[in-house]
């Protein structure tokens, strides 16, 4: 395409300017300095660079140029959407081996769908789809508490607002099993692209504890367990549950992600690493309640909660209240992928 | 005011009369001339710049000469936040052929115009962007 604008403007030139000079005459975009080129190239976008090394040898050096890249990992990072343990820049850049347009290939979530929409059309994905529907059912679980959360009254928790029913929800909703493991925690069953998915809530105390609170003592005794540490024994108690699980999502109130919350969470995850199998995957949901609000960034929350250090599989994704319908189908898909590997 | 250099382009004997504010856009040769009126000096000829370039670059940095000077871009900011959108004046102004453009780049790197040649370098990246945004364009 470009060519073809390029040859346009050469005929025109040549039409107008027969007198001039031919230096000036042949000037194009393939005329322009090497340093020219470089910060014409600065204003694209990731997926755009990859196109234009299509060009011409030369283009293709300059559009994959390590300090170029540099820069636009340390520009774009904190817009990605998706962190996860195999697309964390940090593990990569380290690596003097890796050039940094190979570190941003790897790790930005946008270069990745992009790639995944020009491959999606293979047989080898359609299988994958098929062999699907044969897998055994997976058990997913979110936080504890998570019942107190949804009547915060401010927000719910994301899974809550998943469970309500609705008819355009890629979440077929497909049956429930309230107070199954030793009244902490009911479930609900959903089907997602042919998976069966097992989504269990975790409560803050047993059913007979709890029909004997109030909403607000409820939400009194979670900040309470989570300020003194008795939050961690609780987690304990439930340790040979937790062993049992195949991915466990930590999902904040869709109320606003704050450096607070994130304290909090790292002393969770801290935990979890210790008592989760040592393959099962980690989801953390970002949260926001409108898309527009200020937010921190999944790089950062990645930082905070330190889990470059963990062994195990983990992502953490940005999510919108508002959006939860478009923003969950990203993380889950990674999580089915990431059971269904680890297993 | 006074008119402080005489410039021309490399291919013709048209002199372009330069006041302070205009040449103080051009950081790169400024300092060639001092404050003293030159208008009776030999005029100095660009070597990288044409006349009818140099008539677009004078426009420009006409209708900007106002404008505060550009903040140094920082690095951990994707650059599309930071540079501000185009006014429709520099989108009419920059509403030439690709030979044009390709020019007006050369002679504001040459003379130092920051603002202009970051805003020449954009559109050509846009109009990269836009003619090879055919899905088909990326091999394997």
């Amino acid at each position: 395409m470009l060519y073809i604008f390029v040859l346009e403007s050469e005929s025109s030139n040549q039409q107008t300017n027969q007198s001039t000079h031919q230096y000036i005459m042949e000037v194009t975009v393939h005329q322009l300095p090497e340093d020219v080129l470089l910060e014409i190239f600065s204003f694209l976008d990731a997926i755009s660079l990859c196109k234009v090394r299509r060009v011409c040898q030369l283009w293709n050096r300059l559009s994959t140029d390590d300090i170029l890249w540099k820069h636009k990992l340390l520009a774009d990072v904190h817009n990605w959407k998706q962190v996860s343990n195999s697309s964390l820049p940090d593990s990569y850049i380290q690596d003097a081996e890796i050039s940094k347009f190979d570190v941003y290939m790897r790790s930005s979530p946008e270069i990745q769908k992009w790639k995944k929409s020009v491959y999606q059309q293979t047989t080898i994905h359609q299988l994958s789809d098929m062999l699907r529907m044969f897998m055994p059912m997976k058990r997913y679980t979110f936080g504890v508490g998570a019942s107190a959360m949804d009547s915060y009254g401010k927000g719910q928790s994301f899974f809550s607002k998943l469970l309500s029913f609705d008819a355009g929800n890629v979440f077929q909703h497909c049956g429930q099993f309230p107070g199954k493991f030793r009244g902490f925690g009911g479930g609900f069953q959903f089907k997602y692209k042919r998976c069966m998915l097992e989504l269990c809530l975790m409560y803050v105390a047993p059913k007979s504890l709890r029909d004997a609170m109030t909403v607000e003592q409820q939400i009194e005794m979670l900040e309470s367990k989570m300020t003194d540490g008795s939050y961690l024994q609780l987690l304990q108690t439930l340790h040979g549950y937790i062993h049992s699980i195949d991915t466990r999502i930590l999902d904040g109130n869709s109320e606003q992600q704050t450096l607070t919350n994130l304290k909090k969470q790292a002393k969770e995850v801290e935990l979890l690493n210790k008592h989760l199998k040592a393959d099962t995957p980690l989801l953390i949901l970002s949260s926001r309640k409108v898309e527009s609000d200020p937010f921190i960034s999944s790089y950062q929350v990645c930082q905070c909660l330190n889990l470059n250090s963990l062994s195990r599989p983990w992502m953490v994704s940005e999510c919108s209240a508002q959006m939860i319908y478009r923003d969950i189908v990203d993380p889950v898909d990674w999580l089915i992928s990431a059971v269904n590997t680890s297993s | 005011m006074a008119t402080i250099a005489q410039l021309k382009g490399w291919d013709s004997e048209e002199v372009f009369n330069v006041d302070g504010e205009i040449l103080n856009q051009f950081s790169s040769i400024k300092e060639l001339f001092g404050n003293a009126d030159a208008s009776n000096s030999e005029p100095l000829s660009l070597p990288n710049v044409s006349a009818a370039t140099f008539q677009k670059v004078i426009e420009w940095c006409k209708h900007h000469k106002d404008d505060p000077s550009l903040p140094p871009l920082k690095c951990n900011k994707a650059i599309s936040e930071q540079i501000k959108d185009v006014s429709d004046w520099d989108r009419e102004f920059l509403h030439v052929d690709q030979k044009t453009l390709c020019e007006l780049i050369l002679a504001a790197g040459y003379l130092g115009i920051d603002g202009l040649f970051r805003l020449t370098c954009k559109t050509v990246a846009d109009m990269i962007s836009g003619t090879t945004s055919d899905e088909n364009n990326f091999q394997h």
